[in-house]
């Protein structure tokens, strides 16, 4: 004889069982929050359930044996698997904003690159040590700038810089140590006799502390009356 | 009548367990789903998930007070679970079927 507690069980597992349908249908997708791994808990949370109503729905006859022991464990799983999904959508949503984040960063970043790129000044940026750190495309162009591959580093094609005041460097660290207002007049010659004279204004960077974390320096591009080239040796 | 009572209470003591481990799952599970940014789809396995620990709720008030009555509402509570369970698949389907068109 049907009984209200077996129709009521039987509507519980037809909708367990058509739901675990519809959830094997749904396409997972990595990119997702319903990603492989979130479905495959979600469908294992289902399926214990639908076993263990199955079970129950038919008590009787798997009494006492293994499988309706096993029932008892897939009624205490369901609620675990259901939280390690939700835990599992949960990573999944961190990781795709996490995603999304880097790729709006990466964008903003590139953005800046070209913006500073296609200014007709040259930029430059000069770590505390000395190093240039940092230089746009028309300071790339002016100083003979090529990046080491193995180092990362820009490197000078040899030329020495002479600050007005006298003092020569090699890689333009005397601006690091300021010598009354800018601009400076400095005048780099290549180891060829290609000499060139450049105005620069330099930005000293530094935190609360006065700590000097480097110097940003720009110049224009030289016109032809500052560019010499020295007269060849007869 | 002994190995009656002995088997009776230890399914007790299982149906209380059970609960107690629903009943730990669920504040987690609630409190996760509030970071996440589908609450309608959620909204539903949790209700489905609410239905399946009442139902274990009153398989232990079953062994004390009316048995009938809580029989009954166990098994409504289960019935409910299953068709929670059934719109949440839907709703996550339809949520699924969204995201691909919006990408």
């Amino acid at each position: 004889m049907t009984t209200a507690p077996t129709i009521l069980s039987a509507i519980g597992f037809v909708g367990f069982v058509a739901g675990l349908v519809v959830l094997v249908s749904i396409p997972a997708s990595s990119g997702r929050l319903f990603n492989r791994q979130t479905k495959t808990l979600i469908i294992a949370a289902f399926a214990v359930y639908v076993y263990a109503l199955g079970i129950d729905m038919v008590e009787a006859t798997f009494r006492g044996t293994l499988l309706g022991e096993l029932r008892s464990l897939g009624q205490i799983l369901f609620p675990i698997f259901m939280l390690m999904a939700l835990m599992s959508g949960h990573a999944a949503q961190q990781m795709l904003d996490l995603r999304r984040s880097q790729t709006a960063l990466r964008r903003s970043n590139e953005f800046m690159l070209d913006l500073v790129d296609s200014s007709p000044a040259g930029m430059l940026f000069l770590a505390p040590h000395g190093l240039i750190v940092f230089a746009n495309k028309t300071a790339r162009d002016i100083l003979d700038l090529s990046e080491d591959p193995e180092t990362g580093l820009l490197e000078t094609g040899g030329w020495v810089a002479t600050c007005s005041c006298g003092v020569r460097c090699d890689r333009l660290e005397c601006l690091l140590d300021p010598h009354g207002p800018g601009p400076y007049q400095m005048t780099l010659e290549w180891p060829s006799g290609w000499t060139i004279r450049l105005k620069i204004h330099t930005e000293i960077l530094a935190d609360e502390a006065g700590n000097v974390g480097g110097v940003v320096a720009t110049f224009e591009r030289p016109s032809a009356r500052e560019v010499d080239r020295e007269p060849e040796a007869v | 009548m002994g190995g009656t009572v002995a088997e009776a209470l230890a399914l007790e003591a299982f149906r209380i367990a059970r609960l107690l481990v629903a009943l730990t799952v669920l504040p987690f599970v609630v409190y996760i789903s509030r970071d996440v940014r589908v609450p309608n789809v959620i909204m539903w396995y949790i209700l489905s998930l609410i239905a399946v620990c009442a139902s274990y709720f009153f398989s232990v008030i079953e062994g004390f007070a009316a048995a009938e009555l809580m029989d009954l509402m166990q098994h409504v509570s289960l019935a409910s679970a299953g068709a929670l369970a059934f719109v949440a698949a839907v709703a996550t389907r339809r949520q699924v079927r969204v995201e691909g068109d919006a990408s």
